[in-house]
């Protein structure tokens, strides 16, 4: 918050409360949703179909939160689409893949919710008109269930391209530009309503006994990142740049509880120089990954936090993505890195090693061993599991990569009905919480598709619970 | 008790501002076209000479007209004119803040503006008679008012949706725009107005008129060159002697 923020809202607070507001500017609503992500979206979607009065706030421009970015999938249990695949999986099987990927931290009850709910949730989205048909797998699942649209779109630009369709076809109050400073409290410790700051500076209040904070994670607040994890100080973040957390500072005002504070996800393969994040599946469909004397140093398909720190031994900090055109042909996403100039080029190993600065002899042997192990489908240096494709087929290509702030495990403590806990772990009347604001739901490592599976499956509770006590609770 | 001292605070602060406008008032002679015009200071060389006193004489001309910019509008030429040279509003108008806003000499009351409201629309004003932004651009050379961009809704909502309106009711919508914007692109896939971001967006997420604009991809890709029209960080000074 600005320093005259502050001053102007500290004498309007001083002089009556949220009623100081009511000369030139108060509305009511029953339920104001601050964020417009995923997990705010379906919160607010929740509540308008049940014919209450719903605001949503977005202090960003544009709506979409990190959702928008988000490219991997879904994870879902005992989804239609996985029936019609012959798909076995269960709400037991999401339960132990999630526990087990965040080392046993996160909150079981949360962790049962997020797996026992998944599969209406994909049918909640397929109502809405998305497409979550497809079925493929990321990291920690033990059998396919990470769902996304078919025909390979991204699957956080295609649920918010619905959900920005759906508000507009319904005539949701959906409001950009827009950030709350504060959230108001009655006397006796309950939510009333919030200060916001509108596109011109100005501020006005919105009364309301409920508060839905779905704002998502710190990630792009770098100090912040520092500040819990002073070992990812200098790091870049992959995220959007509204994901500063601010919905954390209004609900620790208010007295909420924060769980996990110091579990950050680090993505090991963010493109150097840039905030464009390199999908996974380069190294899936056969990239391998060199330092600057052109040289392997590790299993390429190693866990997240695994391929992080062996990059960040190597010189400089940083690594290279090596691959060739088959690989490329392999990978429609790769075409993107192209498009984005992120990719240098070479017509021989050691022409690609000038292009980076490497020794050329040193990368044309690593091409040689690596493409033998290939072969042999046994990896005598690091063990890598899974070779599908040689590098064999100019031009060569890399792309300098090194680890990113990728996602934040903690937030705000909430039960299993979304209601934020206090310091005393008592629900917090009026306030809920969902998405990657909250913390407890992936304990110390998020696995790739739950991200967007708990926006939707807390979502829709937030919705519901908040809609349930602003009918109980009116105050108008 | 905190409560009164405050009050008492804020009336003598409107005391103290309208007796600073009335003292302003008094030296620039405001309200009197003649004494300055008379005096040597320009005007278009197709207008006729000037004999009213007040500026209420002006106005039976120059009538504001919602969102037009002929044949007179007070807006584009008589407040453009004006504010390019840095005058401030009060040498026209008779303010008190919070409660009057008028033409001096006029009998009507054009509204209520607090001080920092007052600050805005002063603001707005300078930067569409002289700066480096869009709002200058629509003024000077395509002699676009207010009204142009804002109907009759001066003050913006959140989503700005008015103004954004406007944008694509001249401008064309992102298809149009993509494939306008596609001739002048260094590489054809990275287009803004065809983006991942979606078609929902507001042109204002990029396009600003009373400050700089800036290209909402450079956030992450850090890396594009994208240039934008109205770029420029600072506010142009007035041209000395103009």
């Amino acid at each position: 918050m600005q320093r005259r923020d502050v001053l102007k809202l500290g004498t309007l607070v001083m002089l009556a409360g949220p009623r100081a507001f009511a000369a030139t500017r108060l509305e009511r609503a029953d339920v104001i949703v601050i964020g417009s992500g995923g997990a705010g979206m379906t919160a607010a979607i929740t509540v308008f179909d049940a014919k209450a009065k719903v605001v949503v706030l977005e202090k960003m421009p544009i709506t979409g939160g990190n959702t928008q970015l988000a490219a991997g999938g879904m994870n879902a249990a005992g989804t239609v689409f996985q029936e019609k695949r012959g798909i076995h999986d269960s709400v037991k099987l999401m339960f132990d893949d999630t526990y087990k990927g965040g080392k046993y931290l996160a909150q079981p009850e949360l962790v049962e919710i997020l797996a026992h709910n998944s599969s209406s949730s994909i049918d909640w989205l397929t109502a809405l008109g998305a497409d979550m048909s497809d079925v493929g797998r990321m990291g920690g699942a033990s059998v396919n269930r990470t769902h996304r649209p078919a025909g390979g779109e991204a699957v956080g630009h295609h649920l918010i391209h619905v959900m920005r369709q759906n508000a507009i076809k319904r005539g949701m109050d959906v409001r950009t530009n827009a950030k709350v400073l504060k959230i108001f409290e009655t006397p006796g410790g309950a939510v009333s309503g919030v200060v916001v700051q509108n596109v011109l500076g100005e501020l006005y209040s919105i009364e309301a006994p409920t508060v839905i904070l779905a704002s998502g994670g710190f990630s792009a607040n770098l100090e912040r990142v520092a500040k819990y994890r002073p070992e990812y100080a200098g790091f870049s973040s992959t995220n959007q740049p509204g994901a500063t957390g601010d919905g954390l500072d209004l609900a620790a005002d208010f007295g909420a509880k924060l769980v996990d504070m110091e579990q950050i996800q680090i993505h090991p393969t963010q493109a150097a120089g840039s905030k464009i994040l390199i999908t996974e599946a380069v190294r899936g469909n056969g990239a391998i990954c060199v330092n600057r004397d052109g040289k392997r140093f590790m299993n390429e398909l190693t866990t997240r936090d695994a391929a992080s720190a062996a990059i960040l031994k190597q010189p400089g900090q940083s690594a290279f993505l090596v691959f060739d055109e088959g690989i490329r042909r392999s990978l429609k996403q790769i075409e993107g890195y192209f498009h984005l100039e992120l990719v240098k080029s070479g017509k021989t190993p050691e022409e690609l090693a000038k292009a980076i600065g490497a020794d050329g002899g040193n990368l044309a042997v690593t091409f040689e061993r690596y493409n033998k192990f290939q072969a042999a489908k046994k990896d005598d240096d690091f063990g890598r599991p899974d070779m599908p494709r040689p590098l064999k087929d100019p031009s060569f290509h890399v792309i300098e990569i090194r680890p990113g702030v990728h996602y934040t495990m903690g937030g705000v403590a909430i039960d299993v009905r979304t209601r934020v806990l206090g310091q005393d772990g008592k629900a917090i009347p009026g306030l809920f919480a969902a998405g990657e604001v909250t913390g407890g739901v992936h304990g110390a490592n998020r696995l790739g598709g739950n991200s967007i599976s708990e926006t939707i499956t807390f979502g829709r509770i937030a919705g519901g619970e908040a809609l349930q006590f602003a009918k109980e609770n009116r105050p108008f | 008790m905190n409560r009164q001292i405050v009050r008492a605070l804020g009336v003598a602060f409107l005391f103290a501002l309208s007796a600073g406008v009335q003292a302003q008032q008094a030296n620039a002679a405001p309200g009197n076209c003649q004494r300055c015009h008379d005096a040597g200071l320009p005007l278009p060389e197709t207008h006729p000479k000037v004999k009213g006193a007040s500026i209420v004489e002006c106005a039976a001309c120059h009538a504001s007209q919602a969102g037009q910019a002929k044949p007179y509008p007070l807006a584009s030429r008589l407040h453009r004119a004006h504010v390019k040279v840095a005058l401030d509003c009060t040498t026209c108008h008779a303010y008190a803040p919070g409660t009057h806003f008028a033409v001096l000499g006029h009998q009507g009351n054009l509204g209520a503006l607090d001080a920092e409201q007052y600050e805005m629309v002063r603001k707005a004003m300078a930067s569409w008679a002289n700066s480096p932004w869009l709002a200058a651009t629509h003024g000077n050379k395509q002699n676009l008012s207010c009204g142009a961009c804002h109907q009759s809704q001066p003050i913006p909502d959140d989503n700005e949706t008015v103004v954004n309106k406007q944008c694509v009711a001249c401008h064309g919508n992102y298809d149009k725009l993509a494939s306008l914007t596609r001739a002048k692109l260094k590489n054809p896939e990275i287009n803004p107005h065809s983006s991942h971001l979606g078609p929902e967006i507001a042109c204002t997420v990029c396009h600003q008129g009373h400050r700089e604009s800036k290209p909402y991809c450079l956030n992450c890709h850090t890396n594009f060159e994208m240039p934008i029209p109205g770029a420029a960080a600072e506010l142009a000074a007035p041209a000395a002697g103009k």
